[in-house]
């Protein structure tokens, strides 16, 4: 077994992604059993990452890592991992009722769980959107555990940076969600809208997320 | 470092059909591969190609691979620049046929799942036995790996005897599941784990979900 490595904050640092990828009978490629993170189809167009993954699981199904000569060439190769730790405990995407576990994609709504590991200091959401269809009354609208926190314009076919500061209580799990208008819903209920590329929580000290031009 | 000649690995998902029906595996006896389209070689070959990686490919299910039809066409395609592994039952002709074929440079790894109950209730001893033999006598790189189900604790050492008597040894792998109303592998007792020659891979029942891979 090749030596473990880990982020600073005890996270296990995986080559899923990286350079071992799960293939499903369909084509579509994820990181791993465990991590539902889309990476494109073997059929068509696919990504690998060029950092390690910052996993949470230490014994886990996913027998990537058990692979040592390609555990070695992942740590010995790759980029300085893009955050310190994702953080979210998962990142979830509803389309009617099945939950599916995303971190990106098409949908009108999707959000995680996030636990601030310190106290007295003020989270701010910083997100990356496309509003790749163009939609002129597209709005996206942030909730922490059920309550309207912010709401934005997404008008035009442009990617908008934004940012929220979240009222978060450190040490206890929060439910945020990112929510698009109903009218983005087709009539046969297929979602439309925003992609994005981008998704980030921070206070000076900590940066927890994903992206970095993923898509 | 230890260097392997190929770049990254894709762990292959391919069905999840098979043609044995062991009461520890969730994929069952559907038996229903002819419903299966076959796969667009040309265009997974493009694709990889793109990506400039010489690969392995590993081919595995959460049934028999072998049961996707043109799998021996890709994988004689695929060999020819890059490399391969297979988790099988070595049942389908179409598994001897294409390791007939293949050469075992191209493959890091062929590991073979011996379900023996199955193969009992099949008449399929001597079919594994055959195919196992072909492949080791042409010099794969081979495994073949049996699951220690509880509910076949007592028949394990008169099977694993008898394949040993073909050449054939056998490696225990964690029962992952429910039997008799406990979960595995977290309820395998010392005693179980000294019975089993798990050793120091036990540390993997530690918790929930985790598995040896053979």
């Amino acid at each position: 077994m090749a030596e473990m490595k880990f982020s600073d904050s005890g996270a296990f640092l995986c080559n899923a992604g990286f350079n071992a990828v799960l293939v499903l009978p369909n084509g579509d490629v994820f990181l791993c059993s465990d991590v539902h993170e889309p990476r494109g189809n073997v059929f068509d167009a696919f990504t690998l990452n060029d950092h390690l993954y910052p996993c949470r699981e230490r014994f886990c199904t996913c027998p990537f890592y058990r692979h040592t000569e390609l555990y070695e060439k992942a740590v010995a190769t790759s980029q300085p991992t893009l955050f310190e730790d994702y953080g979210f405990s998962y990142w979830e995407k509803t389309i009617g009722d099945i939950p599916v576990f995303f971190r990106w994609g098409l949908f009108p709504q999707c959000g995680f769980h996030f636990t601030p590991p310190v106290a007295g200091q003020d989270w701010t959401l910083r997100l990356s959107v496309r509003n790749h269809l163009g939609l002129d009354n597209l709005t996206l609208a942030i909730r922490v555990d059920g309550i309207e926190q912010a709401t934005f314009p997404l008008a035009g076919p442009l990617t908008h940076d934004l940012e929220a500061v979240l009222p978060l209580a450190a040490h206890r799990p929060h439910d945020v969600q990112l929510v698009l208008d109903d009218h983005v819903v087709d009539q046969s209920g297929r979602a439309l809208g925003a992609m994005f590329h981008r998704v980030e929580v921070s206070t000076p000290r900590f940066r927890y997320g994903w992206g970095g031009g993923a898509l | 470092m230890t260097s392997v000649p190929y770049d990254a690995w894709l762990h292959w998902v391919v069905n999840d059909v098979c043609n044995l029906a062991c009461p520890y595996c969730s994929a069952g006896n559907s038996w229903k591969y002819d419903t299966y389209a076959p796969i667009d070689i040309d265009t997974f070959l493009q694709s990889i190609e793109r990506t400039g990686k010489t690969f392995l490919v590993r081919f595995t299910g959460g049934g028999e691979p072998f049961l996707t039809r043109n799998l021996p066409e890709l994988c004689l395609r695929l060999a020819e620049r890059h490399y391969l592994a297979f988790n099988t039952n070595l049942i389908p002709a179409r598994a001897r046929q294409l390791f007939s074929q293949l050469s075992p440079d191209r493959v890091d790894n062929l590991h073979c799942s011996v379900h023996f109950a199955e193969l009992e209730r099949q008449d399929l001893h001597a079919r594994f036995i055959d195919t196992a033999q072909m492949v080791m006598a042409r010099g794969f790189n081979t495994t073949f790996a049996a699951v220690a189900y509880p509910g076949h604790r007592d028949r394990l050492p008169q099977w694993i005897d008898m394949y040993r008597s073909h050449g054939i040894r056998i490696i225990l792998a964690p029962f992952n599941g429910e039997w008799d109303g406990k979960t595995y592998p977290q309820s395998y007792s010392e005693d179980d784990i000294r019975y089993y020659g798990f050793g120091k891979r036990a540390h993997y029942f530690q918790a929930p979900g985790a598995s040896a891979d053979g």
